[in-house]
């Protein structure tokens, strides 16, 4: 551990004296997430929208359906492009200008979630093999950083991606040209669900929230898909875990994940 | 502000506009502050479709150290578009559009806040366009004076903001995209209510002096309503809703 | 409604009074209190020249006998003389101490302003050391500095730590003593010294 300030570390002991008596100080079990809320369909001008609350943190999540050329060597699959911010409003420690390297490594946590599930079949978005393909941005934007963005970010990008109406295409003189009235939904396998888990000393939490957030050793973010296998993983922190620890984190993330994606399936179905 | 040749009726012969509104009708606004937990203050807009967020920090201390100033604190702004917010994806990175009206914002808020008993201090506003519409930076302006508002900053006054323009070649209040795209003038408009002065006027497009006259008046009156909206959505959360 | 917190009540104003319904009355930026020649402008409120106005949301509040018109409302993450704040030295220098504010009257502040204590005629070898904390009580802003003062028992080092081996440390009098080292040390030290009761879970 590097230098801790006082006050930070009084702060720790509030943290692990709560959780040494077999609570979390804002009375969660230790398996227990945040309460998740999921709007849908907030951004009315995007193809698919989702404003998810994870406790007091809250993100919007934008998914633009748009032609794109494809890269030269995946001409027969479509494109996805998942990105993070932290909006300046969103913490007093955000800053603008370019992303910072934690900014970065939560918009690639939550880019591979999506891409190695194999949530979007994106073999179904090609307009024209080799020429054009449908290209999907989800931007996420935090708008209230109270911890645990790693989650926060992937609920609503999977809430958006699946609110998300395609537009249809058709080639014309070459160039994809819509299709006016004819829509459908993106083409979805599997629903990922990441659960974040932090290790305070012996202790190990589901969804820690700010002021956990600032006191942990170490953290694992673990995505599982509909058919509770893993498919993503992302260890982060100072310290490290021990394989029984592990074991059983893959655990949670599998019980814990399988609630998490049926309120995101009912997102859809409310909207 | 092409005044482009299309098949929309901005005006018909009832003097109905493109979206149902009468020439002087604002679209439907609604105000809501303190929406954040980080933030010192914030507010929530939604002004037609636009859909605008701001949140605002301070008075805090100043990086760069070089910008600060011992005599006073210093009002920064920070106008963003999400890349979602409008039809065409939009780069993250801001861009001399957002760049311009930050500064006309800020410039709009600077004659408002009184920040002479905070030395070496910043308040930062943060603007963020989720849902872009016609007259965002109206809308951006009206939210970002609530959102001071509801941090405490000592303020002379509110600001509020509306946009006017001709349409049809009809002096009309609060121009929507698509009379922004195919009318044929857009005049953005803020005033502090109370002293009456005007601390934003932008115009693109041709006008009389006449219309210019009749545009900034209309503007006002729709800046007068935006007034009484902000204040309910200030009263709403410190009063809880509740006369006076 | 805000959280409690959030609200002010004005306690500089000896004999304020609360305006009765006739008179208290919900106040926005900019709204007229009164005229200059009847009210001076108090906390929340400024003159414009002509009328005393509202500067801040809230509850307008008259002190009759002073002849000052405000307004209560939101408050500013920046303390006021008279505020009680606990914070971090970032600077010790030969004359004075700069500390950074986390907590003004027990309430937790994220702006990272910094306040400058005096320490010229305190008669103590150390006052305190980079990183302590400590409780001060503010008592001006002059030239772009907020000024603070420990010259009260309850004011002074909260929390702080061995100079020479950087371990915990006891009171031992008036000055604290290293639990592991033994070395003694001066310190002003506040009678509430390693209390934690103002740190608590967001």
């Amino acid at each position: 551990m590097g230098t801790v300030s006082i006050l930070d570390g009084l702060e720790r002991k509030l943290i692990t004296d709560s959780l040494d008596a077999g609570r979390r100080a804002d009375g969660r079990a230790l398996d227990e997430p945040r309460k998740i809320t999921i709007e849908t369909g907030t951004i009315p001008k995007a193809e698919g929208s989702a404003r998810v609350r994870l406790g007091k943190t809250e993100v919007v999540t934008g998914v633009k359906v748009n032609p794109s050329t494809p890269f030269p060597d995946t001409g027969d699959k479509g494109a996805l492009i998942c990105t993070a911010e932290i909006a300046p409003l969103a913490h007093p420690d955000a800053e603008t200008g370019p992303p910072s390297e934690g900014v970065i490594e939560l918009a690639r946590v939550v880019d591979r979630g999506i891409r190695e599930s194999h949530m979007i079949d994106m073999s179904k978005l090609v307009i024209q093999r080799d020429v054009s393909v449908v290209g999907v941005f989800a931007d996420n934007a935090v708008l209230d950083d109270c911890g645990n963005l790693f989650d926060a970010c992937s609920y609503a990008s999977c809430a958006a991606i699946l609110d998300a109406k395609m537009p249809t295409w058709e080639m014309v003189d070459g160039a994809p040209k819509m299709v006016e009235g004819a829509s459908s939904e993106l083409p979805i396998s599997t629903i990922p669900v990441s659960v974040t888990m932090g290790r305070i000393g012996r202790h190990i939490i589901v969804d820690p929230d700010a002021t956990e957030w600032m006191c942990m050793d170490a953290r694992i973010t673990i995505t599982t898909n509909s058919d509770g296998n893993i498919c993503a993983l992302q260890k982060g922190g100072r310290e490290g875990f021990s394989f029984e620890q592990l074991a059983s984190c893959a655990d949670t993330a599998i019980a814990v994940g399988a609630k998490i994606r049926s309120t995101i399936e009912s997102s859809k179905q409310r909207s | 502000m092409g005044g482009r040749e299309s098949d929309l009726v901005l005006l018909n012969s009832d003097g109905i506009r493109c979206d149902g509104r009468k020439i002087d009708e604002p679209r439907r606004i609604s105000i809501k502050a303190g929406v954040l937990n980080n933030a010192n203050g914030s507010a929530y807009i939604e002004f037609g479709d636009n859909k605008i967020l701001a949140g605002v920090f301070g008075p805090r201390d100043v990086h760069p150290k070089h910008q600060s100033d011992s005599n006073t604190g210093i009002l920064r702004v920070r106008y963003h578009m999400q890349p979602y917010s409008v039809p065409e994806r939009k780069r993250p990175a801001p861009s001399r559009r957002e760049i311009e009206i930050s500064k006309v914002i800020k410039e709009a808020l600077l004659p408002a806040v009184i920040l002479e008993s905070f030395p070496r201090t910043a308040v930062d506003v943060y603007i963020e366009i989720l849902q872009a519409d016609g007259g965002s930076r109206c809308a951006a302006l009206d939210v970002a004076a609530v959102a001071l508002a509801d941090a405490g900053i000592p303020m002379r006054d509110m600001v509020s903001a509306c946009a006017a323009g001709k349409v049809a070649d009809t002096i009309v209040l609060d121009i929507n995209n698509e009379e922004d795209q195919a009318g044929q003038a857009d005049m953005p408009i803020a005033v502090m209510p109370n002293s009456g002065q005007i601390t934003l006027l932008q115009l693109d497009g041709i006008l009389s002096t006449s219309e210019y006259k009749k545009c900034i008046e209309t503007g006002l009156v729709g800046c007068k309503l935006v007034y009484e909206l902000q204040k309910k959505a200030l009263k709403e959360r410190y009063f809880g809703g509740q006369g006076s | 409604m805000p959280p409690a917190d959030k609200l002010c009540t004005i306690h500089n104003y000896t004999n304020r009074r609360k305006a009765g319904p006739d008179m208290s009355k919900q106040v926005f930026p900019g709204d007229e209190l009164s005229s200059i020649e009847e009210y001076a402008a108090g906390y929340g409120a400024y003159d414009d020249g002509q009328s005393v106005r509202a500067s801040i949301i809230g509850q307008s509040v008259l002190n009759s006998q002073e002849r000052v018109i405000g307004s209560s409302g939101p408050l500013v993450p920046v303390p006021r003389p008279g505020d009680t704040v606990i914070g971090e030295v970032a600077v010790t220098l030969s004359s004075r101490l700069i500390v950074t504010i986390r907590f003004v009257n027990g309430r937790r502040v994220t702006n990272n302003v910094e306040c400058v204590l005096s320490t010229r005629n305190i008669r103590m070898r150390i006052v305190a050391l980079a990183g302590d904390v400590m409780v001060l009580k503010i008592v001006s802003i002059l030239n772009g500095n907020i000024h603070a003062t420990v010259d009260e028992p309850q004011l002074g080092v909260l929390f702080t730590k061995c100079r020479r081996c950087g371990l915990g440390v006891i009171t031992h009098r008036d000055a604290v003593k290293c639990a592991e080292c033994g070395w003694i040390d001066d310190r002003k030290l506040s009678s509430e010294f390693g209390q934690s009761g103002f740190v608590k879970a967001q």
